[in-house]
């Protein structure tokens, strides 16, 4: 059974593809034939000559006196075709001549106007130029302006950065010097007015605001003097240190010291 | 007068590569057409064997009988398929195992169920006979035929280079025997692809009858080996 299945297999398979190659060949062709190029009809045209159909005029035959006559009339004819011919001769020559004028009066004008232009395009030119020079300088200006404005804002925070460490220096030699008092309660405050010179030198110490306990007061302002010397001090910038050391304000409390 | 633009003489014009991929693609479509004819057959045959089997099957006749009638079909023709392999195989089983009289009933089950898988495997393999061929041929013959064509594009651009003025009428041969390898290589394909998915529906669909049937046959088989005791 499996045999007999193939062989009808083989052959419907065999037999289908000769029928397709037959098919094909055989339609192939004919749809080239069909395909052939109509040729488009041609009418041919060929350029002749064109010439101008004109016959001479038989000469009239006349009699003499009438030839003399006709001579003569002939002449002034000629004469006046001539004197015509010479007048428009001129005038057409006047005209060209009006023409020329003319053509070179516009191109006068013409020549003028463009210069004129180029005039007023060379003064905008100039005057966007100058704008522009103006708008950047602002600019450079503006920067400039910024760029102080920030070396401005960097210079206080280094200064405070340094007044903030001269001040934790005092506090801390202070502290180191005071010995508080056996009465002094946590919530006693005492504001002393320090004055100082430039080489750090204490030069005068004054209670501002009392604890309200004498000897809380004197201990404090005793701690100050027995610094007596903030040598640090020393080296700091003269600007900085009137601004901010010359007249030097410090609360006291028994915890720790507060500027 | 269209001498040079015959089908025959634009393959016998073409170049050696694109004649052995054309060669290759007519021989694909002849043998996968030979697979489609052959398994058309053998499936409806399967199918309406199946159907014929169950009908004789459960009219009531009696199994030795049906059995007896197989064993002598197999001598005349040699093979029995499909259904009736099935329903042999586990016929056959059950009665060896019952015959050795202490042989427990999930023992004489288990021997026969095992038997008909055994053939049920083997008529799945029958069935799926072929269709990877298909798969094959269906998915790879545009690709055979599209290297044809480009093969042949390349060639026919290459003899242009040469040429002095390029017109259409240069490479319009060249295109064309070169085209001719893809519409061989879709020829080929299209019916592979069709035949591929109908047929592997097909067998699937059979082969599940088998399954089912075979857990029938064995739920009789158990009653009886139960009942029987």
């Amino acid at each position: 059974m499996v045999q007999r299945g193939y062989s009808v297999a083989v052959l419907a398979s065999v037999g289908l593809h000769g029928l397709l190659v037959l098919l094909l060949v055989a339609g192939w062709t004919p749809e080239n034939e069909r395909r052939q190029i109509k040729k488009p009809r041609v009418i041919e045209a060929q350029l002749l000559q064109m010439e101008p159909a004109v016959t001479q005029p038989a000469p009239p035959k006349e009699d003499s006196a009438a030839r003399q006559r006709a001579e003569q009339q002939e002449r002034e004819a000629r004469a006046q075709r001539e004197q015509e011919r010479r007048e428009a001769q001129r005038r057409k020559e006047e005209q060209a001549r009006q023409a020329a004028e003319e053509r070179k009066r516009r191109e006068e004008a013409a020549r003028r106007e463009r210069e004129r232009q180029e005039q007023l395009e060379r003064e905008r030119e100039a005057e966007r130029r100058r704008q522009e020079e103006l708008r950047r300088k602002q600019k450079a200006e503006e920067l400039a302006r910024a760029m102080a404005r920030e070396e401005q804002a960097m210079e206080a925070a280094r200064n405070q950065e340094r007044i903030g460490s001269y001040k934790g220096y005092i506090v801390s030699q202070i502290e180191a010097n005071w010995s508080r008092p056996p009465s002094a309660r946590r919530d006693m405050e005492v504001v002393l007015e320090i004055q100082l010179v430039p080489t750090g030198r204490v030069v005068g110490v004054t209670v501002v605001e009392s604890s309200g306990n004498p000897s809380f007061d004197r201990s404090a302002e005793q701690a100050v003097l027995k610094v007596g010397q903030f040598d640090r001090l020393q080296g700091m910038e003269p600007a900085l240190f009137e601004q901010n050391f010359r007249t030097l304000r410090l609360l006291f409390r028994p915890e720790d010291l507060r500027l | 007068m269209t001498q040079e633009l015959s089908l025959w003489a634009l393959i016998a014009g073409a170049t050696i590569p694109v004649q052995i991929v054309m060669l290759i693609l007519l021989l694909a479509s002849v043998v996968s057409w030979v697979m489609i004819v052959q398994r058309g057959i053998y499936l409806r045959n399967a199918n309406s064997n199946c159907h014929a089997f169950e009908d004789t099957f459960w009219s009531g006749v009696d199994l030795n009988q049906l059995y007896r009638e197989l064993s002598a079909k197999v001598q005349d023709i040699g093979v029995v398929d499909g259904l009736e392999s099935v329903f042999r195989a586990g016929f056959r089983e059950f009665n060896r195992l019952v015959q050795q009289s202490q042989t427990p009933p999930e023992v004489v089950m288990e021997g026969t169920e095992r038997a008909m898988r055994v053939a049920l495997s083997r008529e799945q393999e029958k069935l799926n006979i072929h269709l990877p061929f298909l798969a094959s041929v269906a998915s790879v013959s545009p690709y055979i035929g599209l290297f044809g064509t480009v093969w042949g594009i390349m060639h026919s651009f290459r003899g242009l280079a040469n040429v002095q003025q390029a017109t259409l009428a240069t490479v319009a041969p060249g295109i064309s025997e070169a085209l001719i390898a893809t519409a061989m290589g879709l020829f080929a394909a299209i019916p592979a692809v069709l035949a591929y998915n109908r047929y592997a529906a097909m067998a699937e669909n059979i082969f599940s009858n088998y399954e089912t049937f075979a857990e029938e046959f064995s739920s009789i088989l158990h009653r009886r080996v139960h009942s029987g005791d």
